[in-house]
């Protein structure tokens, strides 16, 4: 399994370390602001393709998990120290994991994506209902403990973690088993797996995540409102997942950063955003299903050099 | 109060059995969950905006002419984008999740965000029992009547309703009965979306049109077939009344902000706790 890992680890160290350097050499505040956003997106897509590309069920309301980091960070964030925000924010989005997770358990496909769906759209009409708690369409302003570029590196260090656990914990037995459950459920279940309890957990470990990211989120907007549970924002993780490739942690992860980098190269073009998401989502889905990192892979056994044994999954 | 709950529900319980009827076309016959089908619904009210107050089109004509449209356009949509990955319930759940994105982002392209409205064919109202109802209002809710008759009759009656039922019960025994599936399921494309378009173009001259409008309504037309089961006629109209009913007891007693909170409850209850529907026939499996 080490063995298995080992290339991706070093491509991730190598990438995090990359971008780790980016400071040194360029100032540019607003460049180093959208590489925050970038590495926060790419949490909160990997954090979603535990349960969307292994096993398969594909969640269109993870904003609901990272949404409750933000917005705990919002609520606490004033009262107690940043260090405890993060646990809050993650026990928070923890508790919606179980919320959403339980109703979710014996459903399947599109009932399972629309029920995530319309918790995040829920929590958004609450959010404007009920105004003195949440502050209604203003939201809160949060302040934020860390500076531009401690924001930046503890964001990398989240990502760091995030990718780590989640391409530890896919390659693990219970990776393996979150595919079996994500192939045919049935079967699992047949085999003796618990699938309600692996289903559970990928809920739980990814909302977790999410939930953490969520805390730096509202710290680098330095503002939660009600747009975090906007349909566009859970959609355009789910757009990041599925252009960077399903099940591949960190595909998602690179559709994050692609996605991110292309909609602000067009910053010009801000109005066009959400449609030039939809249309390059629509041209993976239709041409290449399995998205970048698929595509990535394809180059890659291209290669002369690369030998068939070398690519064994 | 409770009389404005009753006739303003029964309204939204017409408007919402053609949307739940059109949504469960498509979905019982060729097993597609459309998630497009709101932004038919908002195409249609744009189109008819745009061809009252830009071309100048009289009501009758503009309406006939957004539902065209706007059907053809979905049978465009079917052949184009969901034909080819058919075989994935997941791949054309996210291509028309896409599609509806899109769409949305051309309206505010065109129209700006901004609200538009559409000026109403009947002006003027009229007081039942002490509430104010408007002509269009109660237009609307003969239409969906008359719609409501007229699909029942097409599907009960002719050969092509007959070949539409026959494909939602059994594809494979169908197509060996020498049917075309791959028309019959363009016919449903066809009519799912008109009935989106005509729910759409019946409702624009009491609502602001935005491009964000077309959610509400698919989502609205989800939980009613979750609820009142697939391929069942009377269930799917006592579901859109249920959840009219619901909506506007809301509306009227708590917040109308809350609208949608109250059928999205309906819609996670139904499936965590009865997922086979108020009356048995469910549509999970």
């Amino acid at each position: 399994m080490t063995r298995r890992l080992a290339p991706r680890f070093a491509l991730l160290l190598v990438a995090i370390g990359g971008l780790a350097l980016v400071p040194l050499w360029v100032s540019n505040p607003y460049v180093l602001s959208v590489l925050t956003l970038a590495a926060l997106y790419a949490i909160f897509a990997s954090s979603w393709d535990i349960l969307s590309g292994y096993i398969g069920q594909l969640n269109f309301g993870h904003a609901v998990f990272f949404g409750a980091g933000a917005y705990t960070t919002g609520f606490l964030g004033p009262h107690l120290p940043p260090l405890l925000v993060f646990p809050a924010g993650a026990a928070a989005a923890v508790v919606f994991a179980f919320l959403v997770g339980l109703p979710c358990l014996k459903l399947r496909g599109p009932y399972l994506s629309l029920t995530t769906l319309v918790f995040p759209l829920i929590l958004e009409r609450l959010a404007f209902t009920f105004r003195d708690v949440s502050g209604g369409e203003y939201g809160i302003t949060v302040s934020s403990p860390l500076s531009a570029i401690g924001l930046y590196y503890a964001s990398l260090g989240l990502l760091l973690a995030t990718l780590g656990i989640l391409l530890a914990v896919a390659e693990s037995r219970i990776g393996r088993t979150f595919r079996a459950i994500g192939d045919d459920d049935q079967a699992a279940m047949a085999a003796g797996v618990n699938t309600t309890r692996f289903k559970l957990s990928a809920f739980v470990l990814g909302a977790g995540l999410a939930g953490l990211g969520g805390v730096l989120y509202a710290y680098h907007i330095r503002h939660v409102g009600p747009e975090i549970f906007g349909l566009f924002t859970s959609f355009s993780i789910v757009i990041m997942g599925i252009v960077g490739g399903m099940g591949t942690i960190l595909g998602p992860a690179l559709g994050a950063y692609f996605l991110t980098l292309l909609g602000e190269s067009l910053r010009e073009f801000e109005t066009y955003r959400q449609l030039i998401y939809a249309a390059v989502m629509i041209l993976c889905v239709m041409l290449f299903p399995q998205g970048l990192w698929g595509l990535g892979r394809a180059l890659h056994r291209l290669l002369p050099r690369s030998g068939a044994a070398k690519d064994a999954r | 109060m409770l009389l404005d709950i009753v006739i303003f529900g029964t309204i939204w319980g017409a408007i919402y059995t053609i949307l739940a009827l059109g949504f469960t076309l498509i979905f019982g016959v060729a097993r597609i969950l459309n998630l497009a089908y709101g932004a038919m619904y908002m195409v249609a009210s744009y189109l008819i905006y745009s061809l009252v107050s830009g071309f100048g089109l009289s009501a009758v004509p503009a309406w006939l002419l957004a539902v065209a449209a706007t059907s053809l356009a979905g049978m465009a949509l079917y052949r184009v984008f969901i034909f080819p990955l058919r075989d994935s319930l997941g791949r054309v759940l996210i291509v028309t999740a896409g599609i509806a994105i899109f769409l949305q982002e051309v309206a505010v392209l065109v129209y700006s965000t901004e609200p538009r409205y559409v000026p109403t064919a009947l002006p003027g109202s009229l007081a039942i029992l002490g509430v104010r109802v408007t002509h269009q209002q109660l237009l609307t809710l003969a239409v969906a009547a008359v719609l409501v008759f007229l699909l029942h009759a097409f599907l009960v009656r002719t050969r092509l309703g007959r070949e539409l039922r026959a494909v939602a019960q059994d594809t494979e025994m169908a197509a060996l009965m020498g049917i075309p599936v791959e028309r019959t399921y363009l016919l449903a494309m066809a009519l799912s979306t008109a009935l989106a378009a005509a729910a759409g173009a019946l409702v624009a001259p009491f609502l602001t049109v935005n491009p964000e409008m077309g959610w509400s309504p698919l989502l609205v037309a989800f939980t009613i077939v979750v609820l009142g089961g697939l391929g069942s006629l009377w269930g799917t109209i006592a579901a859109a009344f249920i959840v009219a009913y619901a909506e506007m007891l809301t509306a009227f007693l708590i917040s109308p902000q809350l609208r949608d909170v109250v059928t999205f409850g309906i819609m996670i209850f139904t499936l965590a706790f009865r997922p086979h529907g108020l009356f048995g026939k469910g549509i999970v499996e």
